[in-house]
């Protein structure tokens, strides 16, 4: 009978604090228990091939000197782009290649289908296209290809690219234009504007000075320090800035998003996922719809609004807000000292915190709202 | 006595077993007769939707089931008096749902197979260039690592079932409501002994694994590092869960 009592009370124990926990995190706390991540990956991730390819050779197109521009159109394979020690471009490419039996005769075709691969500059002018052909398709006894591109570009030197597969840019002083889709991509230590569009990719950004422009459909997109404006959208996939000197315009749909750290304003959408944003320098301006909407650390002016979700909004600092809030068909939470209006259908907010320099507008149709301040 | 039990589980549960497994032939057997006739992906989509949802639902029916039918068919008494100790019970109970799974999925295989040859899907497929490239041993190791968690989920949802059965018999009333308050409860506390355990266990060695990404045509084997720390913390939970299962059987339950 001891035993049953004990189990009952710790049943009850934990079930008070169960209830705690969730009704706490609100919907998005018991949500977030269901997404609990029991398989956490980490550590930088390395790609090997299966085998070592069974041919392979490298060549090299020499340098060219007086280019502005670089376009390289429609190429599939991996792309690397660092910068020159020189003022002249320069460009090498390797080809590797998996047989079938590794015999002798299947050697010779690996052999012959590497000299169909063809790389060549096209100059006009300052502008120089790199135009690579690859045969396609594979004949019998080839199990795969790969063409990799390696370029070396001056300072100055705008780079555009139209290409599928994994992407690294290093280093470059110049403009980056990549149309991308299926691979990885990896901008790093970039001083000029990087502008990327791209499909079922993974995107990271890095250490860019300049405005950046990344479209991503199916995959996500990372980026840190940077020193300039970020905008972009995200279709089904998740977005992540850290440290964004100038403004943020971004919209994600179908997807989480996550703004950390901005130096500028912030102006974001989102849709269909959880939208955090926390310590914004600037004014914030964020929208979502069938999602929860986070935005901490809030310093000056804000425009939130949520449909069909749940937001909290945490201020921060020694500034003041004027404050409107209201719930259409939904709730509003707070423990700041605020004039309070409430109908069948609607709850109002209202009142000033602090000096109320900034405009806090917050607006919830069908979801609850949390205010408070740190 | 294991084996009685596990037999007696099997027999016991045997009709909506075999209805299931019946009913899953049938279907299989209706879509081979359209290979050829429908669209190939069709057929394999319409194959392939059915058991993803069953499957899990059946698993967590039969869990509650196995228990719920000693107390309807007034066996509970005997099950309780029994001279054995109640892991006996609980594996053998365990061991005939995943009987029941692993025969599901076998069938399920076969049937995937045979549809996917008889619409020249297979074919197709495996006789790409880039799909010679991966060595057998990689695919069945693979294979074997899915399967097992697969299987390892369905336990831990047919464990959690089970408990919050057995435990919903310590009261008298509102029993379907502690056994559903129970269920979400113990993924409650699974969820936060995961977190929290997984960091108390961060010293645990990382896992790696290999996994296969095709690249720009080229298929490659990513290595990724898994934090042990959270698996550990999961097996820790279920293995108390499931000694918790057995104490709560042997020393609390009455009839």
């Amino acid at each position: 009978m001891g035993f049953t009592r004990t189990l009952i009370l710790l049943f009850l124990l934990v079930s008070a604090l169960a209830v705690w926990d969730m009704a706490g995190g609100g919907v998005g706390g018991f949500a977030g228990m269901v997404e609990h991540d029991f398989v956490r990956f980490g550590g930088q991730r390395e790609r090997v091939p299966l085998r070592e390819p069974d041919f392979e050779e490298q060549h090299s197109l020499g340098s060219l000197a007086g280019v502005r521009r670089v376009v390289i159109d429609g190429f599939s394979g991996n792309l690397e782009v660092t910068r020159s020690a020189t003022d002249e471009l320069s460009a090498s490419y390797s080809v590797a290649i998996w047989t079938e039996d590794r015999g002798a005769r299947t050697a010779d075709t690996a052999a012959a289908l590497a000299r169909q691969l063809t790389v060549e500059w096209a100059r006009e002018g300052e502008e120089v296209r790199l135009q690579v052909e690859r045969p396609q398709p594979l004949p019998p006894g080839i199990q795969a290809l790969r063409v990799m591109v390696r370029l070396a570009v001056p300072d100055g030197v705008q780079l555009e690219a139209r290409h599928a597969g994994s992407a690294r840019i290093v280093g470059i002083a110049g403009s980056v234009r990549l149309d991308h889709s299926r691979g990885e991509v990896e901008v790093r230590e970039v001083q000029g504007p990087v502008n990327i569009a791209s499909s079922w990719t993974s995107v990271r950004v890095e250490s860019v000075r300049g405005p950046v422009q990344v479209d991503v459909t199916g995959g996500e997109m990372r980026a840190r320090d940077i020193a300039g404006s970020v905008g972009g959208s995200v279709r089904m996939g998740a977005l992540q800035l850290r440290g964004v000197e100038g403004d943020v315009t971004f919209s994600v749909d179908q997807g989480a998003g996550r703004v950390e750290d901005v130096g500028g304003d912030v102006r974001v959408t989102g849709s269909f996922g959880e939208m955090i944003v926390a310590q914004v320098a600037g004014d914030v301006e964020a929208y979502q719809t069938f999602g929860a909407l986070k935005v901490r650390g809030v310093t000056r002016a804000a425009d939130l609004s949520v449909r069909f979700g749940d937001m909290e909004v945490v201020l921060q600092g020694e500034g003041g807000w004027t404050v409107d809030a209201v719930a259409e068909l939904g709730a509003l939470e707070t423990s700041l000292n605020l004039q309070r209006e409430q109908s069948d259908q609607r709850v109002a907010l209202s009142g000033v915190i602090g000096d109320g320099a900034h405009p806090l507008r917050v607006r919830v149709e069908q979801g609850s709202a949390r205010i408070a301040r740190r | 006595m294991w084996w009685q039990q596990y037999k007696k589980e099997l027999m016991g549960n045997r009709t909506e077993l075999l209805f299931l497994l019946g009913f899953f032939l049938v279907w299989t057997l209706f879509l081979l007769s359209r290979a050829g006739v429908w669209e190939p992906a069709v057929v394999i989509a319409l194959y392939g939707a059915p058991p993803s949802g069953i499957l899990p639902l059946w698993a967590l029916w039969a869990s509650v089931q196995l228990y719920r039918q000693e107390w309807r068919e007034n066996t509970s008494y005997l099950m309780l008096s029994l001279p054995v100790r109640a892991r006996v019970i609980t594996s053998a109970k365990l061991a005939a749902l995943l009987t029941g799974v692993l025969g599901f999925a076998l069938l399920f295989a076969v049937g995937g197979w045979l549809l996917l040859a008889r619409t020249g899907l297979w074919g197709e497929v495996f006789q790409r260039h880039v799909f010679s490239l991966i060595p057998w041993e990689y695919a069945v190791k693979m294979s074997l690592l899915t399967g097992g968690a697969v299987l390892a989920a369905l336990v831990i949802v047919a464990l959690v079932a089970q408990f919050a059965y057995v435990f919903s018999r310590l009261f008298s009333r509102l029993q379907g409501l502690v056994m559903v308050w129970t269920w979400v409860l113990s993924f409650w506390l699974m969820a936060r002994v995961v977190d929290v355990g997984g960091r108390l266990l961060a010293f645990m060695p990382d896992f790696h694994l290999r996994l296969l990404t095709i690249h720009n045509q080229v298929p490659e084997f990513e290595m990724v590092t898994v934090e042990s720390g959270p698996l550990w913390a999961l097996a820790l939970f279920v293995a108390g869960l499931y000694t918790l299962l057995n104490a709560v059987l042997e020393r609390a339950v009455e009839v």
